[in-house]
């Protein structure tokens, strides 16, 4: 293993303490929790939005914390969900009256401790709404929707449930709008190698040099299909043609396309996927409203990437250009 | 008659955190073949946390006080789903002991069953799903005889066999269920984590019962003293 770290325990401690005083001008780190929330947290009048999960995955989710975006992310240690106290304690911090929106990942860690703290928080009074994303269209057929995991799709949630509560939405409505984002947004990956978690020191699996698997999960869940490595256009059309067909998406719909690089594979790589992105959503009507390409969320030191499209309607196209300031996600 | 009060619930469980920190690479490679390999690290941790935040508890704390404060402890230091199961059959476990400040064989075993009602009902998780539960549920059935280190003995051997028997089947929950019949031929990490807990308590008490009374001694050692 080859990594710049100082200590494997510290991981998830020091990458939080590291964004916090990098961007200060956006958000401060609190006391005492591996959380983060925007400067001027509590924001009155306003729905607080909380997300977070196991780290590891930057600059989800502690990156896209800010204006028009959540209020507050709190990170567990390497692909483990932070513990009920934390979030308690981000969500007494962050709240203006107005409630708060849980917003994360469908994985069974993090609903046991985001329940247990939204149990607690309600027990004082404060009122929680809960949306878990679940995007990834390779962890289960759509009938079993509910089942189904949350990856890169989870930028376009956040995005559209930061920009309603920025609109002065009530709890509702807010909520709303991370579903409606998420009922629209389906993902699909591809991986190319394995990751290390620094604290053991050790690939999460084995994958063979000449090989790929596609539908592989953020955390080396298995995906749909493991084979030899093939050229970038074969595995767009893979991947879009099982995100278009699971969505229904049509031609003359309208959609966001996210390119998700998953750590170690470069930027020119992702943007010669979207290239045959472009061309296979061109041959199918469909139009592409706007496109983000780059490392959005990551799995470590994983080699591969994700195609996400997310269907559009007035108010997902609203949420998706509203600005926002976050240390992952900066638009005017 | 040995009981255990809440000094020997302390020593054990600070045998606890160095028999994890032993079996931390272990419990690493077994989580590696279902999930991403950290599990030895993480009850590592959780257990660094016990021991610390049990042995800042002053000399009038209850068994259930410790084994509560154990629960939160673990829980906080560590997330993930284990942090919430394993902190919750700790807490569970000194809820059962209210207001027992001596465990004994029958306050040993409601302690078990206690745990394991509650991880079965904090992981919506039964018998047979390949989890932790597994081991505490076989553990649970012992039956708690005259003498305390033959019960945890026992407790303790069952929750073994419990653990390797998990071998046998799929995982039902979790993100390790997508590995299907992949996941046959390993056992679960979380279920030899909570026989590697049992053994902890086991040895930690035979100890002292061994020094108490030669009675304790296994027949080796009663032979060396003739």
């Amino acid at each position: 293993m080859k990594k710049l770290i100082n200590d494997p325990d510290r991981v998830a401690a020091e990458t939080i303490e590291g964004l916090a005083l990098a961007y200060p001008h956006i958000l401060r780190k609190l006391d005492g929790i591996q959380a983060v929330a925007r400067k001027d947290a509590p924001v009155p009048g306003k729905v607080a939005v909380l997300t977070g999960g196991g780290s590891g995955h930057d600059p989800l989710f502690a990156g896209y914390v800010g204006r028009g975006l959540p209020d507050a992310s709190v990170a567990g240690n390497i692909f483990a969900s932070p513990p009920p106290m934390p979030i308690i304690s981000a969500g007494r911090q962050i709240h203006s009256g107005r409630g708060i929106l849980f917003l994360y990942g469908n994985y069974s860690g993090d609903i046991l401790n985001f329940d247990m703290a939204a149990e607690e928080l309600m027990a004082d009074g404060i009122e929680v709404v809960t949306v878990r994303i679940s995007d990834d269209v390779a962890s289960a057929p759509r009938e079993r929707r509910q089942e189904r995991r949350g990856i890169a799709g989870d930028i376009f949630v956040v995005k559209a449930a930061g920009a309603a509560a920025e609109e002065l939405l009530d709890l509702q409505a807010v909520a709303a709008a991370a579903e409606k984002a998420n009922e629209n947004t389906g993902s699909m990956a591809v991986a190319l190698t394995s990751c290390i978690i620094p604290a053991s020191g050790k690939p999460i699996f084995e994958i063979p040099d000449d090989e790929m698997e596609l539908g592989m999960g953020v955390h080396g869940e298995p995906g749909v299909e493991r084979g030899p490595l093939r050229p970038a256009s074969e595995v767009a059309k893979f991947l879009v043609s099982h995100i278009l067909a699971d969505l229904k998406i049509r031609s003359g719909e309208e959609v966001a396309v996210l390119i998700n690089g998953a750590g170690a594979t470069p930027m020119g790589e992702l943007l010669i996927v979207f290239r045959s992105v472009h061309g296979l959503l061109e041959d199918a009507g469909i139009k592409i409203f706007r496109t983000y390409v780059g490392n959005y969320a990551g799995s470590l030191d994983m080699a591969g990437c994700s195609v996400t499209l997310m269907r559009l309607d007035a108010d997902l196209k609203r949420w998706l250009l509203a600005p926002c300031e976050g240390p992952g996600l900066v638009q005017a | 008659m040995m009981t255990m009060d809440a000094r020997d619930l302390k020593d054990a469980l600070a045998l606890a955190a160095a028999k994890f920190r032993q079996a931390e690479g272990r419990l690493n490679e077994l989580d590696g073949a279902l999930g991403d390999g950290d599990h030895g690290i993480t009850v590592r941790i959780g257990f660094e946390a016990i021991r610390i935040a049990v042995g800042a508890m002053d000399d009038s704390a209850t068994p259930d006080a410790i084994l509560r404060a154990a629960g939160m402890a673990f829980m906080g230091a560590t997330g993930g789903a284990i942090g919430v199961i394993f902190g919750k059959a700790l807490s569970a476990g000194g809820l059962a002991l209210r207001g027992t400040p001596q465990i004994g064989p029958p306050e040993f075993v409601a302690m078990l069953k206690s745990m394991e009602s509650a991880v079965a009902a904090a992981g919506k998780v039964k018998p047979g799903d390949k989890t932790i539960l597994d081991s505490i549920h076989a553990a649970a059935a012992v039956v708690p005889g005259p003498d305390l280190v033959e019960t945890m003995r026992a407790a303790y051997l069952l929750a073994e066999r419990g653990a390797e028997e998990t071998a046998g089947w799929p995982c039902k929950v979790g993100r390790a269920s997508r590995l299907g019949d992949r996941a046959i031929g390993h056992v679960d990490p979380g279920a030899v984590s909570f026989s590697i807990f049992l053994k902890a308590l086991l040895e930690s008490i035979e100890t002292k019962a061994d020094a108490l009374s030669p009675h304790h001694a296994r027949p080796g050692k009663a032979a060396t003293r003739q």
